[in-house]
C-alpha cells in the first residue's frame, strides 16, 4: 500500500470527524460564540490577551507537538501498523480531541484556570503536595527518557554527535557575537546557519564514537550546566538556531514524502504479545501525543484558554490541533512502516525511534537531491537538539518544583533545598541519571503511564465540571475510565516485569499510589461539590 | 531649537517605553531628564506559572545640558556615568544586560577632539565573568544648532531618537 494514500485517508477521516463529532461536542457543551471569553472580561495585557485564531492555533500546536508524536508511534510499530493507525485515529477523535477541546473549553468557562489549579484548589493543600510529587517524578522520567533518546541517537548516528557538539559551540559564539559584540541578528543568523550546515557536513567526515553510558554521563553534565547558567549564554541562542533546524526538517520530511511515495512493508499486525509486551495496555501508553496526552491539558488550560478570542475558536484550536498532531503521528509511523519488520527491529535496537525516523526522513530527502548520510545526520541532529531542549526544560522545572515543595512560608529561614539551586539541580539530575541508565525501553512506558494518568485526571475534572453544569458528560467519562484502566494496569505490569530493578519498582508503585490517592480525593471533593450545588438548587 | 523644547520632545518620545523623570539627582549631579526601562523575558511551559527561565534587560538614559565642554568635563561626566552603575545595576542571576547612556546636549560644539573622543568611547563591565550579566556605558552628544547627533559606536542604531 502506498503510504501517501494512508496519510490522505487519515486526513479525510479527520476532516469528517471535525465536521461531525467536533460539531456535536460543541453543541452538547453549549459553545456560545456570543459569550465573552476571559481574554476579554479579564484582559490584563499580560496573561489574558485575545489572540486571533490562526495565531493562537500556532502557539497551541507548537506547545503540544514535541518529540512525543514522533517517538511513540515508531516505538509502538512493533505491534504492526494497523493497531498503531487505529489508535491514532480513534484516540485523536474520541480521546485526545475530547480531552484537549474539553480542557480548553472548561478552562475558558472557569476564568481561564488551569486543570492543575482546579485539582489543587478542589483537593486542598495535601492534594497540591501530592500533585507536586507526581509532577516531580514525571519530570525525572522525562530527564531519563530524553537522556536515553539523545544518547541512543549519538551512538547510532555518530555524525550527529559531532554536529551536536559543534552546534553548542556555534550557539555560544552566536550568543556572544549578537549580545556582547553587537553583531546584527540577521548577519549573525546567516553566519550561524552557514556554520550549522558546515558542521553537519563535518560530522559526516569526523563522526564522534563513544559508548552509550559515556554519552549519558556527558548529557547529564551538559544539562546540569545548561540548567544553572544564565540562559542568554547558551539556551537562548541555541533555541533560536534550533527553530531553523526544525522548519528545515519539517519541510524536508513533507516534500521528501510527497516525492518518494513510500510503500508500506511492515506487517499490518504482528502479535498481541511482542517480546513479553502486551498490546493492551502498552500500545495506549506508548503512543501518547499522537492520540491522547495529559500534557496537552496543561497547555490547553494554561496559556491557550487565556487568549481565546471567541468560544467558537475552542473547537478549531482544541479539537483541530489534536487532529493535526494525529496526522504528524501518522507521518512518523510511515517512517517505520515503509521498512520491513527485521530492519525496523534492527534500527530500533541500534538507536531507538529517532534512528528509525532519521533513516526514514533521510531516505525520503534523497529525492530532493540530498545525500543520505547528510540527510540522516541532519534529522538526527534536529531531533536530538529538540530533545536536549526538553531535557534542560524538565531539569529546570524539576528543580523549581523540588524547591517549592520544601518552601515553608511560615519559617523565616528556608531549608538548603530551597535556597541552594545547585543542590536541588544535582538531586534532580542524579536521580534522572540513575533512571536513565536503566534504558529507554524501561523508562518510556513509565513516563507514558505518568503522562496518561494526567490525561485521565484531566478527563475526571472535565466530567465533574460538565455534570455540575448539568450537561451530558459521557463523552468524557468513557475515555476517562479507559485511560485509568490502561495506566493502572500498565503500572502493575511494569512492576511485575521489573521486580529486580528496585528504583523502577519504587517509581511505578509511587505513581500508582499517588494516582489512587489523587483519584479518590479529587473524585470525592468534586462529587461533593456537585451534591452541594444540587442542594442549593 | 531651544534646549527646553528639545527636552520636552525627547521626554515625549521616551514615554512610550520608558519611565521619565525631570531634574533627577544621581551621584551628586543634577540631570535635566532621566529615563529608565526594564524588559523582562520569561520562558514558560504550559502555564505561565511554570517559568523555565527569565532574564532582564535594562536601559537608563541620563540627559544633561552643558554650556561648554572640554576634555576634563567630559572625563568627569564619564566617571559619573560609571559610578551610576552601582546605583542602577542589581546584578543577579536574572540580570542579563544594562545600558547607561549619558546624553550631553549643547547649543553649539565645534571641537573635533571631543567629537572623536565621543565617537570612540567604549566602556563595558561584566559581573562574575558575565554570568550575572554586563553593563554598557555609552555617550551621545546632541548639537542643537546643527541639529546633529554624535554618538559612541553602540548607540548608532538608536541615535535617531536623540535627533533634535
Amino acid at each position: 500500500m502506498n503510504a501517501l494514500y494512508l496519510v490522505l485517508f487519515v486526513i479525510v477521516i479527520f476532516i469528517g470527524a471535525y465536521a461531525t463529532y467536533g460539531a456535536w461536542l460543541a453543541k452538547k457543551w453549549g459553545v456560545d460564540p456570543s459569550r465573552k471569553t476571559p481574554a476579554h472580561t479579564m484582559s490584563d495585557g499580560v496573561d489574558y490577551v485575545p489572540a486571533k485564531s490562526p495565531v493562537l492555533m500556532g502557539h497551541h500546536f507548537a506547545s503540544i507537538a514535541g518529540a512525543g508524536p514522533i517517538v511513540g508511534p515508531i516505538a509502538a510499530a512493533i505491534f504492526g501498523w494497523i493497531p498503531v493507525m487505529l489508535w491514532i485515529i480513534i484516540g485523536s477523535i474520541f480521546f485526545g480531541g475530547v480531552h484537549d477541546f474539553g480542557s480548553l473549553f472548561a478552562s475558558v468557562r472557569n476564568e481561564g484556570k488551569s486543570i492543575g489549579n482546579v485539582i489543587g484548589t478542589s483537593v486542598g493543600k495535601r492534594g497540591k503536595k501530592l500533585f507536586a510529587i507526581f509532577a516531580w517524578l514525571t519530570l525525572l522520567l522525562v530527564v531519563a527518557a530524553f537522556a536515553n533518546i539523545v544518547a541512543n541517537t549519538f551512538v547510532s548516528v555518530p555524525a550527529a554527535a559531532t554536529t551536536s557538539v559543534l552546534f553548542i559551540l556555534i550557539a555560544l559564539v552566536f550568543g556572544y557575537a549578537v549580545y556582547r559584540k553587537g553583531v546584527s541578528l540577521s548577519i549573525g543568523t546567516i553566519i550561524g546557519i552557514a556554520l550549522l550546515a558546515f558542521s553537519i557536513w563535518f560530522g559526516t567526515q569526523y563522526p564522534l564514537v563513544l559508548s552509550k553510558n559515556v554519552w549519558i554521563a556527558i548529557i547529564l553534565a551538559y544539562i546540569f550546566v545548561a540548567s544553572v547558567t544564565p540562559v542568554w549564554i547558551l539556551l537562548q541562542p541555541r533555541d533560536y538556531l534550533n527553530s531553523y533546524l526544525l522548519y528545515a526538517m519539517i519541510g524536508g520530511a513533507v516534500l521528501g514524502l510527497l516525492f518518494y511515495r513510500p510503500t508500506l512493508q511492515l506487517p499490518a499486525f504482528t502479535s498481541f504479545n511482542v517480546d513479553g509486551q502486551w498490546l493492551f495496555p502498552m500500545l495506549f501508553i506508548t503512543i501518547a501525543c499522537g492520540a491522547i496526552s495529559g500534557f496537552h491539558s496543561l497547555v490547553s488550560s494554561g496559556t491557550t484558554s487565556k487568549q481565546v478570542d471567541s468560544e467558537k475558536d475552542t473547537k478549531v484550536i482544541g479539537y483541530g490541533a489534536m487532529l493535526i498532531e494525529g496526522v504528524l503521528a501518522t507521518i512518523a509511523l510511515i517512517t517505520a512502516a515503509y521498512i520491513g519488520k527485521d530492519k525496523l527491529a534492527e534500527l530500533l535496537a541500534n538507536g531507538g525511534p529517532v534512528n528509525v525516523f532519521s533513516e526514514g526522513v533521510g531516505t525520503f530527502m534523497t529525492t530532493l537531491g540530498i545525500n543520505f548520510a547528510v540527510g540522516k545526520s541532519f534529522v538526527a541532529l534536529a531531533i536530538s537538539a529538540f530533545a536536549l531542549t526538553s531535557l534542560d526544560t524538565a531539569t529546570r522545572l524539576g528543580r523549581f518544583i523540588f524547591q517549592e515543595f520544601f518552601e515553608d512560608d511560615t519559617k523565616e529561614k528556608q531549608s538548603v533545598f530551597v535556597t541552594n539551586r545547585y543542590i536541588s539541580t544535582t538531586i534532580t539530575v542524579i536521580l534522572g541519571g540513575i533512571l536513565a541508565v536503566m534504558g529507554w525501553e524501561k523508562v518510556w512506558p513509565l513516563f507514558g503511564a505518568a503522562n496518561q494518568l494526567l490525561a485521565a485526571l484531566a478527563l475526571l475534572a472535565l466530567a465533574a465540571w460538565l455534570k455540575k453544569e448539568g450537561k451530558d458528560n459521557k463523552m468524557a467519562i468513557i475515555p476517562m475510565i479507559f485511560m485509568f484502566i490502561v495506566t493502572l494496569v500498565a503500572l502493575v505490569l511494569l512492576v511485575k516485569a521489573n521486580m529486580d530493578k528496585l528504583i523502577l519498582v519504587v517509581f511505578a508503585v509511587a505513581l500508582f499510589i499517588l494516582a489512587i490517592v489523587l483519584i479518590a480525593e479529587s473524585y470525592k471533593v468534586l462529587t461533593e461539590k456537585t451534591e452541594e450545588s444540587k442542594q442549593k438548587a | 531649537m531651544k534646549f527646553n523644547e528639545y527636552k520636552e520632545n525627547l521626554g515625549e518620545r521616551f514615554l512610550r517605553y520608558f519611565d521619565v523623570e525631570k531634574d533627577y539627582q544621581c551621584c551628586g549631579v543634577q540631570f535635566d531628564l532621566f529615563a529608565k526601562s526594564n524588559t523582562r523575558n520569561e520562558r514558560y511551559i504550559a502555564t505561565k506559572k511554570a517559568v523555565v527561565y527569565a532574564f532582564e534587560n535594562n536601559e537608563y538614559c541620563l540627559v544633561k545640558y552643558f554650556n561648554d565642554i572640554n576634555n576634563d568635563s567630559l572625563d568627569n561626566f564619564s566617571e559619573v556615568l560609571k559610578n551610576s552603575i552601582d546605583v542602577f545595576v542589581k546584578s543577579n542571576e536574572e540580570h542579563m544586560s544594562s545600558v547607561i547612556t549619558g546624553v550631553i546636549v549643547m547649543d553649539n560644539l565645534d571641537d573635533s577632539e571631543i567629537i572623536e573622543k565621543i565617537k570612540k568611547y567604549k566602556y563595558q563591565k561584566s559581573f562574575t565573568f558575565g554570568l550575572k550579566g554586563w553593563v554598557d556605558v555609552r555617550l551621545v552628544l546632541v548639537d542643537l544648532s546643527t541639529e546633529s547627533v554624535i554618538s559612541s559606536k553602540k548607540v548608532n542604531k538608536v541615535d535617531k531618537i536623540y535627533q533634535p
